[in-house]
């Protein structure tokens, strides 16, 4: 009973901070409007539960932000929620193989997630997959992009390492 | 370590079958009403907490900038005042000259060219991936907009077209995705040449209008109007400037860059045309062209390889 309980706070609580993500990946650009890139915050939650919690978590957290984002794409069943849940499945690869200390794996696996997003979500859409040229898309954008998204979660990962040792170490 | 045991195999199975299910709802195209019904209750969902968010970063920004700035803004006030004792006098004068021109309108049974009914909308959120080049602007059904409404800014600037409606807010495509195609009419006096202005996909990098004619007389330098022939859009609203010509197909056609004048602005404010004359822009007696621009135009909105169409 309890536990069903805890299950349905605990998804609730993760979709409100998708949406709360979502709503930073869209006003990003309106507040800073010199940006040319668009950090994947939804990718990077969705890379780091891959992580920790493994798999299926995370896929479903992908389906979801992938879903998301895609409503605001003209369409609720888009590409992004396929691929999102296909880069989830590979993140999860990565979960358990390494220790938390390591702060420099999460950055890692998430700048080779975007890069896998990224292409993933070219070869799908049509009008990019025989038109576009790839090696120039990967210099300009996909690159510099995966930097920036791994830039974001070793942050992210740091305050969520350290939080972790702080609660361990029975100060909360 | 990762097992393939049972359990996996069935997770990877499920996967599968959930991954194909949504790939041919979306390859197939196919309108679900529950999922349509989802998608818009999302939507309307998210979008009011977005209005909100963009209020409340403009009424902070606003804030600092009187804040910091409110010896510049007493000034700005003073000159702003004398430029209004200005214009109040023009205007009186152009009121003058307006109703003589009506009048001799009348006389001459002239039509308005310029018959617009538009409403004003803020951008309150941006697309949400790099490849997709949407807004999202606070005005929806309840405004009285439709779909593919075409969205300019204050200064006639082309925007793009309403692509996705809410109660309370829209997306707008904009001219810079790769998806956008528009007519384009070169506007000089010595040469009304047309072709497709075509989005590149990239803020930093200029568009490109092809299906120019081969010996079409087209330079850089030239400003780019929408041309009004598909019916889609008016006539007259500024595009962009040719920056480089080159020949296309083989010496079968041109293709030129067109640096959009968008791109040198940010999109705060746009405005929706909700309705325009489409008579007044029935100018031209290429029948040919006219038709095969509205062909292209309506299958590019039919998300139809454009590429292959050209070719």
């Amino acid at each position: 009973m309890y536990g069903g309980e805890f299950k349905l706070k605990k998804y609730l609580f993760n979709i409100s901070i998708l949406i709360l993500l979502l709503i930073c990946q869209l006003s990003i650009a309106i507040i800073f409007p010199s940006l040319k890139l668009i950090p994947d915050f939804i990718l990077i939650f969705i890379v780091i539960r891959a992580i920790i919690f493994g798999a299926k978590d995370a896929m479903i957290y992908g389906a979801i932000g992938g879903l998301l984002q895609d409503v605001f794409l003209a369409s609720f069943i888009g590409l992004f929620t396929p691929v999102k849940i296909a880069v989830a499945f590979l993140a999860a690869l990565l979960s358990g193989r390494f220790f938390p200390e390591n702060l420099l794996i999460p950055p890692l696996g998430v700048f080779m997630a975007t890069v896998v997003h990224e292409l993933l979500y070219l070869l799908l859409k049509e009008n990019y997959l025989f038109s576009a040229d790839y090696l120039v898309l990967i210099k300009e954008i996909i690159l510099p992009l995966a930097a920036l998204n791994a830039l974001i979660t070793f942050f992210v990962y740091l305050i969520y390492f350290l939080w972790g040792r702080w609660d361990l170490s029975g100060q909360a | 370590m990762f097992e393939f045991n049972r359990n996996t195999l069935i997770s990877a199975a499920i996967i599968l079958l959930l991954i194909l299910i949504i790939g041919f709802v979306y390859f197939s195209d196919l309108n679900l009403p529950f999922i349509s019904w989802l998608s818009d209750l999302v939507y309307n969902s998210i979008t009011p907490i977005l209005n909100i968010i963009h209020q409340l970063v403009e009424n902070i920004t606003g804030f600092f900038n009187t804040l910091f700035s409110i010896d510049d803004i007493t000034r700005e006030i003073e000159k702003l005042r004398q430029e209004n004792s200005v214009l109040k006098r023009q205007i009186l004068f152009l009121e003058n000259i307006n109703r003589e021109n009506k009048r001799l309108r009348e006389l001459l049974e002239f039509k308005e060219k310029v018959d617009y009914q538009m409403v004003g909308a803020e951008v309150i959120a941006n697309s949400p991936s790099v490849w997709e080049k949407m807004i999202t602007i606070n005005r929806g059904s309840r405004d009285g907009l439709k779909e593919r409404m075409p969205v300019i800014t204050y200064q006639g600037y082309l925007v793009g077209r309403i692509e996705e409606l809410g109660s309370s807010s829209a997306q707008v495509r904009l001219i810079t995705d790769q998806n956008f195609v528009v007519g384009g009419i070169i506007a000089r006096t010595e040469s009304r040449e047309i072709g497709l202005v075509r989005g590149s996909g990239r803020d930093d990098q200029p568009s490109i209008m092809d299906n120019i004619a081969w010996d079409a007389d087209i330079q850089p330098g030239d400003i780019i109007l929408t041309s009004g022939l598909s019916n889609n859009f008016p006539a007259g609203l500024k595009i962009g400037k040719v920056t480089e010509v080159e020949v296309d197909n083989y010496g079968l056609s041109q293709k030129a860059k067109v640096n959009l004048f968008i791109s040198n602005i940010t999109l705060e404010e746009v405005m929706v045309i909700k309705k325009f004359d489409v008579e007044s822009n029935s100018n031209f007696d290429e029948e040919e062209n006219e038709e095969e621009i509205n062909s292209n135009e309506e299958s590019e909105e039919n998300d139809s390889n454009s590429e292959s169409e050209n070719n």
